[in-house]
């Protein structure tokens, strides 16, 4: 029963990557794709370990991929926040369509 | 579940296409920063397919690696060279 779940909530984990990946090569100027590829992109993430988790019950395994989870919340918007902000401080304009 | 893993890497592929196509030097970082976290999603779920509890240690460790690595490629480009 634990595996179907598990498995349910991977796939879905797998349909917002998808969508990551569709919001990349749909937009056409570097800020819109950057607000939806990385927050499509962690929400995925977060999606396919809670699905790991829930696989594993309560384990150690379980306690190391959730601190790989922590980790990467902290990290992922710490990230696209440098890039974007680099983007911006280096003059990177919007050429008004 | 290998299922997961095989459309995993064809995503990662999808966005490193996106890392060689890039107009802009952000893109391309974007496109790395996702291409990482996806190989990280890959080996935790190699992880969970053999149940091997060291491949996590290595997954935290590249997530943190490609952190650092890529806040200074950024950093180093918003100065424009000068570090």
């Amino acid at each position: 029963m634990r595996e179907l779940i598990s498995d349910i909530i991977i796939f879905i984990g797998i349909a917002f990557i998808a969508l990551g990946i569709i919001g990349i090569y749909r937009f056409n100027n570097f800020y819109s794709r950057a607000l939806v590829a990385s927050k499509v992109d962690t929400v995925g993430y977060i999606t396919i370990i809670i699905g790991v988790m829930i696989r594993h019950g309560f384990s150690y395994f379980t306690m190391k991929v959730f601190f790989i989870l922590l980790i990467t919340l902290i990290i992922n918007p710490l990230i696209t926040h440098s890039i974007v902000r680099s983007a911006f401080i280096s003059g990177y304009k919007l050429r008004k369509e | 579940m290998t299922f997961a893993v095989v459309t995993l890497i064809i995503f990662s592929f999808l966005s490193a296409f996106r890392v060689l196509i890039g107009p802009t030097l952000w893109d391309r970082l974007l496109g790395l920063n996702l291409v990482t976290s996806k190989l990280i999603i890959i080996i935790i779920l190699m992880a969970c397919l053999r149940m091997e509890s060291f491949l996590l240690d290595m997954a935290l460790v590249y997530a943190l690696l490609s952190f650092i690595g890529i806040i200074f490629i950024s950093i180093y480009i918003q100065r424009k060279g000068r570090f």
